[in-house]
């Protein structure tokens, strides 16, 4: 499972929503988050992330480029909430019932 | 900062630039520059030349690494020159000398000394008086007992000449204050006592591959799983066997002569270790029982040195029971005035320091002797993992 503050699900999470360039995924990410990404860390998830298919690069409108969530990253990224959203629903029924 | 931070995309490997290099370059232009930038960056391109690099290049990258920083500390770590003046104790005992310490160790007094002898210069710079004060009387300045009935005044300074002038002032602050009458006075130290340059590269370079080797282990690299475990193996190993080795403990004892030369004392020397002499030794302390080469191996197990210009000798016995270590040392020690004293040649020979207990084992240095063993277990794994990665077939890529 992956940590709620991985880059690679930031970036998966910042995707959701629409296609963006790399700068645009950063302020969204600090936006939604509060992470502040440098430019290295991004670029390492995005790396990581176009090798496994969950990312994919669309035709760019100048020098920046912009990515698109694939299906298998949608899936990817479904499931990984879906784990997420588990946990904190036990962890918060658990702290009612303590 | 922003041309620097451009500068680093060429750290990146070479396909991971054809691939990103103008989008990245387009992202660093949006972004504000910053240290915290600078460093992410760089450690991007880190990142992904380990992802790229074999386990082997990773581990020595790190050893070169290790052993860089390790130079570079070394090197920026001062010499360290330790001068000694033997005072014999005036009147009292120990707790004159540490009264008379006390005085001579004043602030006044340091401050003065300080400023009179350019100590510290650099650090003068940055700290307070009192704490080079402070730092002078804890670390540098030395006062430990001697022989029975003297003590020893020691200094510590970056330069030679500078660590035995002071010391010189040091002892000459004991004598004015009627503590003790000087017996060996301040000397200059020929070579510097630390930092030890090539035991800090040494330890840097088994730290630089220790930390590759754990990368790599990190990084699910199933050869380096067998480095760690080769490494740990030749450690327990190596230890197991040191356990197996029987302790020896080394008793030590300082003289100095005056009134002959040093040929006279080798004289001295030789009539102590003679055949006879050692075969006598062997009786009587029990030596090496019912081993037919006693006498050679006591004669191997006897170390004396002797010092030239300071007419010292130091004799060392080296044996597996610490009393019988130290009974044997006494004994050379009073051979060897006896026979000074047999011969009419005017010398004499004063105790520096008597033969002590050793505590702790000579060898074997079980510490010691598990980083050795933990090192040629790394370095096998090493040789393994270069092995493997060269004699691995390459995959064969099937065509679409």
């Amino acid at each position: 499972m992956t940590r709620n503050n991985d880059p690679a699900l930031l970036v998966l999470a910042s995707l959701a929503d629409g296609d963006k360039h790399g700068y645009a995924m950063m302020e969204d990410i600090e936006r939604f988050s509060g992470a502040k990404l440098g430019p290295g860390t991004l670029y390492g998830a995005i790396t990581r992330l176009e090798e496994n298919g969950w990312i994919a690069p669309v035709p760019p409108e100048d020098r920046r480029q912009p990515y698109t969530l694939t299906a298998l990253g949608r899936k990817s990224l479904e499931s990984e909430l879906a784990a997420i959203l588990n946990v904190a629903k036990t962890a918060l029924k658990r702290l009612k019932h303590a | 900062m922003r041309r620097t931070l451009k500068a680093l995309i060429s750290l990146y490997p070479k396909t991971w630039r054809n691939r990103y290099k103008n989008e990245f370059e387009a992202l660093l232009d949006d972004v504000s520059p910053t240290w915290r930038t600078l460093f992410d960056v760089f450690g991007g391109a880190l990142k992904m030349q380990m992802k790229i690099w074999s386990p082997w290049k990773i581990v020595a990258a790190c050893a070169a690494a290790g052993l860089l920083a390790a130079i570079a500390f070394s090197l920026l770590t001062p010499d360290r020159y330790v001068s000694h003046a033997v005072l014999k104790i005036e009147n009292g005992g120990a707790d004159e000398v540490n009264a008379g310490a006390e005085k001579i160790l004043s602030r006044h007094s340091l401050v003065q000394l300080i400023n009179k002898e350019d100590l510290y210069k650099s650090e003068r710079t940055r700290m307070p008086i009192e704490d080079l004060v402070e730092e002078m009387k804890n670390h540098d300045i030395i006062i430990r007992p001697g022989a029975p009935g003297e003590f020893v005044v020691s200094f510590a300074a970056p330069d030679a000449a500078r660590a035995q002038r002071t010391t010189q002032w040091l002892a000459a602050a004991f004598v004015d204050a009627n503590v003790g009458t000087l017996l060996d006075p301040a000397n200059l130290p020929i070579s510097p006592n630390g930092p030890r340059r090539s035991r800090i590269i040494v330890l840097g370079m088994v730290a630089g591959i220790l930390a590759g080797v754990l990368f790599a282990l990190f990084n699910g690299l199933k050869v380096w799983k067998l480095a760690a475990g080769l490494g740990i193996a030749g450690a327990v190993l190596c230890a197991a066997i040191s356990y197996g080795v029987p302790d020896s403990y080394m008793s030590t004892a300082v003289v100095r002569y005056d009134g002959g030369d040093a040929a006279r004392m080798q004289q001295l020397i030789h009539a102590v270790t003679n055949d006879a002499s050692l075969y006598a030794m062997v009786v009587d302390f029990g030596l090496y029982l019912n081993d037919p080469r006693a006498q050679s191996k006591l004669r191997e197990h006897i170390r004396i040195q002797t010092s030239q210009n300071a007419k010292v000798v130091m004799i060392q016995f080296e044996y597996a029971d610490r009393y019988t270590a130290q009974k044997v040392t006494q004994q050379i020690v009073q051979r060897l005035i006896d026979e000074s004293l047999k011969t009419d040649s005017g010398m004499k020979l004063e105790m520096l320091q008597a033969a002590g207990l050793p505590l702790t084992p000579y060898f074997p240095y079980r510490p010691k002797i598990a980083g050795y063993g933990l090192f040629v277990g790394l370095a096998c794994a090493v040789l393994l993992g270069v092995r493997r990665h060269y004699k691995t077939p390459l995959p064969v890529v099937a065509a679409r």
